[in-house]
């Protein structure tokens, strides 16, 4: 499994949570703003959705 | 659904309004003010310090796309290609044994918490980049990235991953510092990368400061083949005296 493949098996909406944080260097209040959801929700879905690629590394392995 | 699924269901500890601040934490997505927060809080919370040293290695992995990359995806939408799904079971059950283990871990020292943590094992595979400068061919083998283990009582957990090449063994580690209560030397601890080669030789291959709350990605390289490496360790570059410590 590639990191590509392990962020496309991600719900779209975490994706797009660590694709605009760590790729686009959005803050969490300004990915809240975007998203109008709250920054709590915000930090919840870059929670889930890391725990969620860590795990699916640690079973499936990654390669570059 | 298939692949991965996030739960709604990761319950956060009872009080505990910073648990799921960790993975924001780690990508540099808070704010300075809200990230001096979390580090106060990660000085009495074992929970929080554990998933974050959990989390630590996950910026570097998703470091190997692009910004480019990462934004295709969502243009090629979400139809796959004869890709191989993570089986949804699986990774329930994996989630239900880390909301388990948080649990469990509330009882846990820190002490206890690092040596559980330093035992989880994560099977990826991390291709090398250490060739970065010029094309180089592919790597003769790749090693999961590792644990490394715990000799003297520190704020430190770090992974290793080591390749083998023609030319020696490329190293990568990162290694995680975190905010601890004695921080009346902010200047940080100089730490450095040692590879104990099997005749005894140590070589210093990398150094760098350990920040309170920071990762560093130190890469080193050595000529000794992998199979004539006896470990790898983080010691403390003033003292010397070794920190972390693991086997190929």
């Amino acid at each position: 499994m590639t990191m590509h493949e392990a962020l496309r098996a991600l719900s779209a909406q975490h994706r797009a949570a660590i694709i605009q944080t760590f790729f686009f260097k959005q803050s969490v209040s300004e990915h809240a703003q975007q998203e109008r959801v709250s920054e709590d929700a915000v930090r919840r879905s870059l929670h889930e959705a890391l725990h969620a690629l860590r795990l699916a590394v640690s079973e499936c392995g990654v390669t570059q | 659904m298939s692949g991965i699924r996030g739960r709604a269901d990761l319950p956060p500890s009872p009080g505990d309004e910073y648990a799921t601040w960790d993975a924001a934490y780690v990508l540099g997505a808070l704010s300075d003010s809200e990230r001096r927060e979390f580090e106060v809080h990660l000085h009495s919370c074992p929970l929080c310090h554990r998933n974050v040293a959990e989390l630590a290695g996950m910026p570097a992995l998703l470091g190997q796309l692009s910004r480019d990359e990462a934004e295709s995806i969502d243009e090629y939408g979400r139809v796959d290609s004869g890709m191989p799904q993570l089986r949804p079971a699986v990774l329930d059950s994996l989630l239900d044994d880390v909301r388990h283990r948080r649990r469990r871990n509330r009882l846990l020292a820190w002490t206890g918490a690092v040596a559980a943590a330093a035992a989880v094992v994560i099977g990826l595979v991390v291709a090398g980049r250490l060739d970065g400068v010029t094309p180089a061919p592919a790597p003769q083998a790749e090693s999961p990235t590792m644990s490394m283990t715990q000799v003297a009582p520190s704020p430190l957990t770090a992974t290793v991953n080591l390749v083998s090449h023609s030319w020696g063994t490329g190293i990568e580690m990162n290694c995680m510092y975190h905010a601890e209560a004695q921080d009346d030397h902010d200047d940080g601890d100089t730490l450095a990368m040692v590879a104990v080669g099997r005749d005894g030789s140590h070589n210093r291959l990398a150094t760098w400061v350990a920040r309170s709350g920071s990762v560093a990605s130190p890469i080193g390289s050595t000529s000794l083949p992998i199979d004539q490496i006896a470990s790898v360790q983080v010691i403390s570059a003033d003292t010397g005296n070794v920190l972390l410590q693991r086997s190929p």
